[in-house]
């Protein structure tokens, strides 16, 4: 009876005891258990080479491109250069908005043989005549005036005065080769930066990615420099864009230590919409095309030949477009928490890229000598880069996890030229999403 | 993924397998543990260094010999003894100490597993161990001697005094609630 008993105590106690469930955190021991195991040296050697034969054979690759890329650029931009020129070369002006405004009417004075009179002054007041959807586009307080201009010159004809005769002159000129000093002579210099992020207690992995980030330009004007230039610049400073790719390898240093590398791509936007003013002076024959109506409403010609000229004023897209290949290089701090880790990474970028930038008229884009010969673009610049970086992370399976960074870059060196009045440096915000996949 | 699969992940160091392995195993790890450790930062210990061991040896493991849970098992109980061993506490109190009286079965029903564990731990290293062996394993008088180098007969008389302190703590802790419940 005794036995029995104790028997049933025994049993009990070991019942009790059997379906206790401590509630410890298995992550963390996991970590703890994980970095005592041994490697698969083999594996990982080979797939150490491996990263390293194809980063080795991106860099070439994509230099390779860069280089004869420029040269074929140059061609195909030359071969859309337009004919016809301005007589103006504004290229090397410094000009504002205001300044293009006040240039969209012009008065020039001709001499005119008239039927009636001998010798007029002749006003010649020229407008543009743009596409529909240019001048929808058009800001009402800088060209209101324009549309209106335009829109009578196809409405009815022009009509003269003996003494003050005022022409509009509708016409469609070509896309100004001007060049305009907005991006214009910053021909970029270096490069951007990358992303990031994460490891965990895995010895290698590897983490595709994806991200957006938003740009900061910084303009510092240079000793010596214009200011006005500085102040023209920043007037037209615009939002930027730029989104990035690309694929980190994570090598643990320790339990929360890591070395990563990788490469990316990375898409830097510079969008800017502005009015482009152009003028064009040129010989008008007269004939049919230029009459007016005199006191009794009937048609009169005018004769002979005068100059005017030409203003047209239309929408321009400009555009830098820089496409960086970066290879990123940090040190990482991560620690877990259950399932959810957070991590700190600090490293540099080696950048190279290659510049781009024209114009988008009409969804045409063009691009004109003048540009390709002074803003010497579609070079291969190489630069660094600073990164600092926050994320957290969440373990989605045994060997893979989903992170989110915040991260912060910042490109030493100046996209501008050195014999550009100022300094352009980019410091971009951004928010990367990846996948972490553990190789080990 | 089937413990056999997962075991010839493990023998490949497959990481991930590694990994399902022990989330399958860790709660029974952490069970056998907590009977022999002092506290549970020891429990952690142990469980740890028996899936180290495991991961390392598992290429000795023999399916033809038995299952993997009882060999599990052993490989975390030996963890546990190493600890013991490790601390040299084999430190079996004189029998002038122990309360020798008979005291009767107690019911256990209205302790949980944490009170019954905090009351494991009262009892000396060497009576825990060898009662954890003897109740909860069902290891023989025999094979706790030749685990811990003590005869049998020193098995069976400290399985006794475990048992008797053990029931006697539990009579002052029935005690001391019952008088807390009448003060309330």
């Amino acid at each position: 009876m005794r036995r029995r008993s104790s028997n049933n105590w025994e049993k009990q106690f070991k019942q009790k005891l059997d379906h206790h469930d401590p509630q410890w955190d298995t992550e963390e021991m996991w970590g703890a258990i994980e970095v005592q195991l041994p490697e698969k040296k083999k594996r990982r050697l080979l797939l150490l080479l491996l990263f390293l034969f194809g980063f080795i054979l991106a860099a070439g690759v994509v230099y390779q491109w860069q280089t004869s890329d420029d040269e074929d650029t140059k061609k195909e931009a030359v071969a859309y250069v337009q004919e016809e020129s301005v007589n103006r070369d504004l290229s090397n002006e410094d000009f504002t908005l205001q300044e293009m405004k006040e240039n969209t009417e012009i008065q020039n004075t001709h001499s005119v043989e008239n039927n009636q009179k001998n010798e007029a002054n002749v006003v010649t007041t020229a407008s543009i005549e743009a596409p529909s959807s240019a001048i929808k586009s058009i800001s009402n307080t800088s060209l209101s005036k324009l549309p209106k201009l335009a829109l009578q010159a196809v409405e009815q004809p022009i009509k003269l005065t003996p003494n003050n005769i005022s022409l509009s002159v509708s016409a469609l000129t070509p896309l100004s080769t001007q060049k305009i000093d907005l991006l214009d002579n910053a021909t970029p210099e270096i490069t951007l930066t990358t992303s990031v992020i994460d490891m965990g207690s895995a010895k290698i992995s590897i983490q595709p990615y994806i991200g957006v980030s938003l740009p900061n330009r910084q303009l510092v004007q240079k000793s010596g420099g214009s200011e006005e230039r500085l102040l023209n610049r920043q007037q037209y400073e615009r939002p930027l864009e730029s989104i990035e790719a690309g694929v980190l390898l994570n090598l643990a240093l320790n339990e929360h230590f890591a070395f990563q590398f990788g490469i990316e791509r990375q898409q830097l936007t510079e969008r800017l919409i502005w009015e482009d003013a152009t003028q064009r002076s040129f010989t008008i024959q007269s004939d049919s095309a230029y009459f007016y109506f005199d006191d009794q409403n009937q048609k009169q010609f005018v004769s002979g030949e005068f100059e005017a000229v030409e203003t047209t004023t239309r929408l321009v897209r400009n555009y830098n477009r820089y496409t960086l290949y970066n290879l990123p290089m940090m040190l990482s701090y991560r620690n877990t928490a259950g399932k959810w880790g957070y991590s700190l990474h600090l490293g540099g970028t080696f950048n190279f890229h290659h510049a781009f930038e024209g114009r988008i008229l009409e969804n045409e884009n063009v691009l004109t000598a003048q540009e390709v010969a002074d803003l010497n673009l579609y070079r291969s610049n190489l630069g660094w880069a600073s990164q600092f970086g926050l994320g957290i992370d969440y373990l989605i399976s045994s060997n893979s996890q989903l992170s989110l960074q915040l991260s912060h870059r910042y490109f030493l060196n100046s996209f501008t030229r050195d014999d550009v009045a100022y300094d352009q440096r980019y410091q971009l915000l951004g928010l990367q999403l990846g996948w972490r996949i553990n190789l080990d | 993924m089937t413990v056999a699969r997962l075991i010839e992940g493990c023998k490949n160091q497959d990481r991930s397998c590694q990994k399902e392995l022990y989330l399958k195993y860790v709660k029974l790890a952490s069970q056998i543990s907590l009977r022999y450790a002092i506290d549970e930062h020891e429990g952690k210990d142990i469980v740890q260094n028996a899936f180290v061991k495991v991961f390392t040896k598992i290429e000795t493991f023999d399916a033809e010999k038995g299952t993997f849970e009882q060999w599990f098992r052993r490989i975390v109980i030996n963890e546990a003894i190493q600890q013991y061993r490790k601390r040299q506490k084999y430190d079996y109190p004189s029998t002038d100490d122990i309360f020798d009286g008979v005291v009767a079965p107690i019911a256990l029903d209205n302790l949980k597993a944490e009170d019954i564990l905090a009351l494991l731990r009262k009892l000396s290293d060497g009576y825990r161990l060898v009662f954890t062996l003897y109740v909860i394993e069902k290891y023989t008088h025999q094979e706790i001697a030749e685990i811990l180098n003590i005869t049998p007969s020193t098995s069976r008389s400290q399985l006794t005094r475990a048992k008797r302190l053990l029931q006697q703590m539990m009579i002052e802790q029935n005690t001391l609630e019952h008088e807390k419940k009448i003060i309330k």
